[in-house]
């Protein structure tokens, strides 16, 4: 990597945890106000989440690093539980995450799949694949109901769940969901505030959607069966639900 | 080798310890044998509501302290033969047990009787896991409300999360008219939420409020709705295939022509 600028603060998605990157070189004042920025398009379901801290920053002293830290949990309810040392082995950037699913799928058969570090190849394939869908993402499967009470994060892609999610239940995901059943409580799709991902349920009846900074409930007396596919996405900054028929 | 069965709801009030006597009792009508324990440490209700708090002499505290023998410290209920009943402590409090002493009780008692039903406190926290803590089975208790089917729902994850899986649903205090003008939540609706083997609805019935005031569980009163209603539960959790009636207002029995089988 040369000298590109790189943004002051980075906010990353890992499983069902955040990751901020900070600047080497910058100041307090300036990683503050990033912060603010940037958490200012988010949506309102990442409290509680636990975030990481990557500090290739030596400029910030440990008095400044604490404030960043209370910034980050009295203002955004962010459990902020561990600095990366920023040359540790678990923050590489993200060109090298990709690698590493690629190395995690090595022992299979595939030939695809051995092409590790051959990144011009592996880039290739991306572009094929980009044809067919917006963006090339993680997903996460659930496999049962979601029940009151229950919250299921996966903050690096999309989430499929193949049963329903009841009222009290809540998906996060900062890309796609998708419900192959009934969606009766909370979706915060683009939780990272990509506002163009999209929430979709076989019968749509939320008590809430989210989609990136977008709020939206549904009107009263929605009928509590639907019987047909919903898509709901942003369109001129609301959430609109209509009758799915592809993207 | 009986079954322990926990009765639980997540919210307060629906009608656990009511439900627990009267299936408790029906059950022995049927001619098994039955231990009703009370997991609710440091309240008591279910002796009262079974017509039993004067007859109380030791409690589950007193068995797990080893004060006395578990056969000592279980109340016979001399109206119906083969029913019993284990007291809890009103000194102690659900932290001052274990899951494991629980358990270990729960065992202990299913060698014995052919159903043991624990009615447990509302609540998700440990004294709700004490309940469970032996169960072989759930059976959930709901009212028609919102509040009550949201607990309901997740008490279900945490009893799923626990490896309990065999739950019947039980919808307790329906009222058909209600329902009808659409100021009720719909069985339909709840069972569609909750998704679990529904096992029986009970209307609403103000001989429950008598009965549970006098300590005559209403399963002995052949009058009323509620009661009967608990008489078929009881026969479908001993394993009758008998069909749930659909409640329509304008009969105190519900129409018993229109039968609803959901199994």
């Amino acid at each position: 990597m040369k000298n590109v600028s790189h943004p002051i603060v980075e906010l990353k998605g890992f499983r069902d945890s955040l990751r901020l990157i900070i600047a080497p070189d910058a100041s307090i004042e300036q990683v503050e106000l990033a912060i603010k920025k940037r958490m200012a398009n988010l949506g309102y379901s990442l409290a509680g989440t636990t975030m990481n801290i990557d500090i290739r920053n030596e400029t910030l002293s440990d008095e400044e690093m604490n404030r960043v830290k209370m910034l980050l949990h009295e203002t955004y309810g962010l459990e902020v539980e561990r600095l990366l040392d920023g040359m540790g082995r678990e923050n590489e950037p993200a060109d090298n995450e990709i690698h590493e699913t690629v190395a995690d799928w090595a022992n299979e058969p595939t030939p695809n799949r051995k092409i590790r570090g051959a990144p011009a190849l592996h880039r290739e394939e991306n572009v094929i694949k980009n044809n067919f869908l917006p963006k090339i993402e993680e997903v996460r499967y659930i496999r049962h109901t979601l029940r009151s009470g229950q919250v299921e994060r996966f903050l690096e892609g999309n989430m499929i769940v193949l049963g329903d999610v009841n009222p009290g239940a809540e998906v996060i995901a900062t890309g796609d969901i998708i419900v192959l059943g009934v969606l009766r409580g909370v979706a915060h799709a683009g939780a990272l505030g990509d506002t163009s991902s999209v929430i979709i349920a076989l019968n749509l009846v939320p008590t809430q959607l989210r989609i990136g900074q977008f709020i939206t409930r549904p009107p009263s007396g929605r009928q509590a069966s639907r019987q047909k596919v919903e898509i709901a996405r942003i369109r001129e900054k609301a959430i609109i639900v209509e009758d799915y028929s592809g993207l | 080798m009986g079954k322990v069965i926990v009765v639980t709801s997540g919210k307060g009030g629906v009608g656990k310890s009511t439900s627990t006597a009267n299936l408790g009792t029906a059950l022995a009508l049927l001619n098994q044998r039955v231990v009703v324990v009370d997991a609710d440490i440091g309240l008591r209700n279910l002796d009262v509501i079974m017509g039993l708090e004067s007859r109380v002499v030791y409690t589950s505290m007193d068995v797990i302290e080893g004060t006395c023998d578990l056969d000592k410290a279980l109340v016979k209920d001399r109206r119906t033969k083969d029913l019993h009943l284990l007291a809890a402590s009103q000194k102690n409090n659900k932290n001052d047990i274990q899951p494991e002493q629980m358990k270990k009780i729960c065992l202990e008692l299913k060698e014995e009787y052919d159903y043991v039903l624990v009615d447990s406190p509302a609540g998700i926290e440990q004294g709700f896991r004490n309940a469970a803590a032996g169960a072989d089975v759930a059976i959930i208790v709901t009212t028609p409300e919102v509040a009550s089917v949201r607990d309901a729902d997740r008490i279900i994850g945490l009893l799923m999360n626990m490896e309990i899986d065999d739950m019947g649903l039980i919808i307790n205090r329906l009222a058909p008219k209600m329902v009808e003008s659409g100021d009720m939540m719909n069985p339909d609706d709840i069972i569609d939420i909750l998704s679990i083997n529904f096992i029986g609805v009970v209307p609403e019935d103000k001989e429950i409020v008598i009965s549970t005031n006098r300590g005559l569980p209403t399963t002995y009163n052949h009058q009323s709705s509620a009661g009967q209603a608990y008489r078929r539960i009881a026969r479908r959790i001993d394993g009758e295939d008998i069909p749930i009636p659909e409640f329509k207002p304008g009969s105190w029995l519900g129409n018993l022509f229109k039968f609803n089988s959901f199994k």
